[in-house]
């Protein structure tokens, strides 16, 4: 007779760690700020859906990094959702929107990107740089047709904001950055 | 290290684990990813040291074999390398702490913004330097006239000797139209075809001053300077005037901006830089700690796996579970020990079915033994032959009930009991053959003897034999077998003295009447020829009742041999004494009580009174006329006892024994057989004729059975 009984299997048991192991992992980057941090408004015009943003945080912390030389990136994110009751909402329009801010200290001018349409401005004044990342003003974000008259959508805004290099990469999400989210429910008249 | 601590130290351990966890908890709201590494790490290390610490504190009792060895040895590993390892991170975070110090110490960043400074004084010098320049040429008339006469001539050379003078590196003049009027190059000619103007021109020409602007091209950087031309009438044109800054400014003035944006960034990311060398730091560490503690479980696996396996074993061998054995180990000490502990566990496996095949023989032996035993003591049971085995040591080892029944002895008397004790007295017969037989050392002994057993006389026919050890049979002891062989003897006696009686009377009793009636016929016929009468008459009258005296005695030769079987009937005891009392009337010295209750019984009463007969007359015959006969009956318990007492001489004690034999009698005409034949009808009525006293008074009792006997009321 052989005495040695069964083992407990350790294959349960390394599921479950692992498991908690990427929960917690994944929970880290996803902690945002509060949505009252942005201010959002939607400007229904006959033929296009625009939209203003404006951030609504401190950007003294933002002035100080800029001045020390540092680039920033806010990365905006766009969607619009048709909102359903009773299952997920559908996604019908998504748009990106990448502004940088190269500070040039040699010069004391700010180097304004626009990398989603690759145009680039110098500037002398930090008041128009830091208007340049923080604010989206009157900006197109759906053609109405796409949208139903009478039904509910809602536009989701998600900035993402980066300090120095972008990185390149997967796991460049899994360093985390701050993020920033907003929405707003609107339907057309 | 005692165990006590042992069981404290995962608690402690998984304490510190969980404090430093909290410890570099992340406190920015998007975290670190190797910070949440580290915890998820440390947060683990903490569960599974506790984990063991809660399986070293539970498992007191009965464990998994092995279990707490191991975690004894995986709390020890791990704990001999967690505690230097704590120490050397925090030695190491206390290092990293003063190397960013170092790093970035005042005096760096004080030089780098003086050099940055110097940068930027050099950027800003050529840009004012070219401002005021340009600002000098707005009004100039020689310009101004040129322009206004379209003297394209004079604007080039007055444009040359510009450039010329302020040493920069082209110049071009554009009319309010945007369009290139003039221009001069420092090395080549001046092409016809100008660079488009920027937002730069347009807002010096719309805000009528000098505005430049830095350009890029190609790696080189030119400041580019604007001044707009302006007469009373307005703005007639543009001066556009480039300085190409040196290559090698340039790049140190870049490489120095790099490096201040890169030391700010650092400075700026300080306690991120810290944090990220304490967790990799802390994440190496734990690695090792989790690689060190995976080795050491596997390597406490190795080491109390065959132990835990050897201590299981020997609990389920001390359970009696001989079946266990353990898998092979490897070829080390403990694989020795293995191999040693199941050659003796299928030692002991071979031993014990040894025992249990032993067993079941011996079980199989005596159970046969027991049967042989049981038929033994049956057949001993159902002998009536009396059977007794002792030991060398007298001393009873097996005994039959018919042996104690036969010798009258008490119940308590068998196995163990002494031999000599109980054949003493009355039963010394039977201790003399016991003595006998135990000299008796070979062969077979037989004897015959009488015993006086309840007031009867026994003949029993005793055989023994004595028994020696041989061989493996060590039991030394005498076996006696008693019967009781009274009824064959009697049997015997009796058909023998009837053959010879019925032969006897055959041959005697013929001649006896010819000589009784030639006795008669001499007294008669020859009396008177007779010289002597009177001897003539008491010859012929002794051969006369000589003769009538054989006649009797034939007679009671021919009953002897001839005793017919009762004839049982339902007979009246107090009839028979009324018989008796008128038979014995005559002698006043008889004495015949008769009951006043009658009683009946089955019996022959011929016979009966033939007994009582024989009593009286032996009485009669005993005593002297003054002498007192007395006949009485009494009902006792079950049986009815007839009583013949007499004052007479009595019977000598040496001859007591011999009155019921046949043929014995002290009376010089007496048969001997009248007692004889009074006791056979007794047997043969299934009751006893007893001499209860030989003497003062001599007694006889006549006791029948009560079977068939019952009483009414006279």
């Amino acid at each position: 007779m052989n005495i040695r009984d069964g083992r407990v299997s350790i294959c349960h048991r390394s599921v479950l760690l692992a498991l908690l192991f990427f929960a917690v992992i994944m929970q880290a980057p996803t902690v945002s700020a509060s949505p009252e941090a942005v201010e959002l408004h939607a400007d229904i015009e006959p033929h296009v859906i625009y939209c203003d943003v404006q951030l609504g945080q401190n950007p003294k912390q933002l002035v100080s990094t800029l001045k020390d030389g540092t680039q920033v990136t806010f990365k905006w994110t766009v969607r619009v959702y048709e909102v359903k009751h009773y299952w997920f909402d559908s996604e019908v329009a998504s748009v990106h929107i990448v502004h940088q801010v190269i500070p040039d200290l040699v010069t004391r001018q700010w180097v304004l990107a626009d990398k989603t349409a690759g145009i680039h401005r110098r500037t002398d004044s930090l008041d128009e740089a830091m208007s340049f990342l923080t604010q989206l003003h009157h900006f197109p974000v759906i053609d109405r047709s796409l949208l139903t008259r009478g039904k509910k959508y809602l536009l989701d805004i998600q900035l993402e904001e980066v300090k120095g290099q972008m990185e390149r990469g997967w796991w460049a999400r899994l360093w985390g950055h701050e993020q920033t989210t907003g929405t707003l429910v609107f339907s057309l008249p | 290290m005692k165990f006590g601590w042992m069981k404290i130290l995962p608690f402690v351990m998984a304490v510190l684990l969980i404090a430093l966890a909290l410890g570099i908890w992340p406190t920015t709201p998007h975290g670190d990813l190797l910070a949440w590494i580290n915890i998820t790490l440390l947060i683990l290390l903490a569960l599974l040291v506790l984990r063991y610490g809660v399986r070293l504190v539970r498992e007191r009792g009965e464990t998994r074999p092995g279990s707490r060895l191991r975690a004894k040895l995986v709390m020890a590993l791990v704990g001999m390398l967690l505690v230097p390892s704590m120490i050397l991170q925090l030695a190491a975070s206390q290092m990293v702490e003063r190397g960013m110090d170092v790093w970035f110490d005042v005096r760096v960043d004080t030089l780098l913004d003086r050099a940055l400074g110097l940068a930027q004084g050099f950027y800003t010098r050529v840009e004012t330097e070219l401002e005021h320049g340009l600002r000098s040429y707005m009004t100039d008339t020689s310009l101004l006239m040129a322009m206004d006469g379209q003297d394209f001539s004079a604007i080039s050379s007055r444009l040359s000797d510009i450039r010329a003078k302020e040493g920069w590196q082209s110049l071009q003049l554009f009319d309010a139209n945007e369009r290139l009027i003039a221009g001069v190059d420092a090395e080549s000619l001046s092409t016809l075809t100008a660079k488009p103007l920027t937002d730069a021109a347009r807002s010096a020409m719309t805000l009528g001053r000098v505005v430049t602007e830095l350009q890029q091209e190609d790696g080189n950087e030119v400041v580019v300077g604007y001044a707009p031309l302006r007469t009373p009438q307005g703005l007639v044109g543009l001066l556009r005037a480039e300085v190409q800054l040196p290559q090698n400014v340039v790049l140190t003035s870049r490489k120095v901006e790099e490096d201040y944006k890169t030391y700010r960034e650092l400075e700026r990311n300080r306690q991120s830089i810290r944090a990220l060398f304490v967790n990799v730091m802390l994440l190496v560490t734990l690695m090792v700690v989790i690689v060190a503690g995976i080795v050491a479980l596997i390597f406490a696996r190795r080491l109390t796996v065959p132990i835990g396996e050897l201590a299981y074993a020997l609990g389920r061998i001390t359970e009696g579970d001989l079946s266990v054995s353990i898998p092979e180990a490897p070829q080390d000490e403990l694989g020795m020990l293995v191999r040693s502990f199941n050659r003796m566990a299928a030692r002991l496996r071979e031993n014990v079915q040894a025992l249990e095949r032993a067993q079941d023989d011996l079980t199989e032996a005596l159970t046969s033994s027991r049967q042989r035993q049981y038929v033994l003591e049956t057949l001993l049971g159902s002998l009536q032959s009396g059977v007794v085995l002792a030991d060398g040591e007298g001393r009873v080892r097996l005994v039959n009930h018919s042996f104690k029944s036969l010798l009258s002895l008490p119940d308590d008397w068998g196995t163990g009991s002494e031999v000599q004790t109980a054949f003493a007295g009355r039963l010394s017969p039977v201790g003399e053959f016991y003595d006998e037989l135990a000299g008796h050392t070979y062969g077979q002994l037989q004897r015959e003897f009488e015993l006086m057993i309840d007031r009867r006389p026994l003949q029993i026919l005793a055989r023994g034999v004595c028994l020696t050890s041989v061989g493996s049979a060590s039991f030394s002891g005498q076996l006696m077998v008693l019967d009781d062989i009274s009824s064959l003897a009697e049997a015997q006696r009796n058909k023998a003295w009837a053959e010879v009686a019925q032969r006897l009377a055959h041959e005697i009793k013929n001649p006896l009447t010819p000589i009784k009636l030639a006795a008669e016929r001499l007294q008669r016929r020859f009396r008177t020829d007779a010289s002597d009468t009177a001897v003539f008459d008491t010859c012929t009258q002794s051969i006369i009742a000589q003769v009538e005296r054989m006649q009797r005695l034939i007679a009671d030769f021919s009953t002897l041999a001839r005793m017919p079987k009762p004839r049982l009937q339902k007979a009246s005891i107090k009839d028979i004494l009324l018989e008796m009392h008128e038979l014995f009337g005559a002698y006043e010295r008889v004495e015949v009580k008769v009951p006043k209750r009658n009683a009946y019984c089955e019996c022959d009463p011929d016979q009966i009174k033939q007994i009582l007969i024989n009593l009286l007359d032996n009485s009669l015959a005993a005593t002297s006329e003054k002498g007192r006969v007395h006949l009485e009956a009494m009902m006792a318990k079950g049986s009815v006892e007839f009583h013949v007492r007499d004052d007479g001489v009595g019977i000598p004690d040496d001859t007591k024994q011999y009155v019921f034999q046949d043929y014995y009698s002290t009376k010089p005409s007496g048969s001997g057989l009248g007692l004889s034949i009074a006791r056979r009808i007794a047997e043969d009525h299934g009751g006893v004729l007893m001499l209860e006293s030989a003497s003062h008074p001599t007694h006889f009792c006549l006791r029948l059975p009560m079977s068939h006997m019952s009483m009414v009321a006279a």
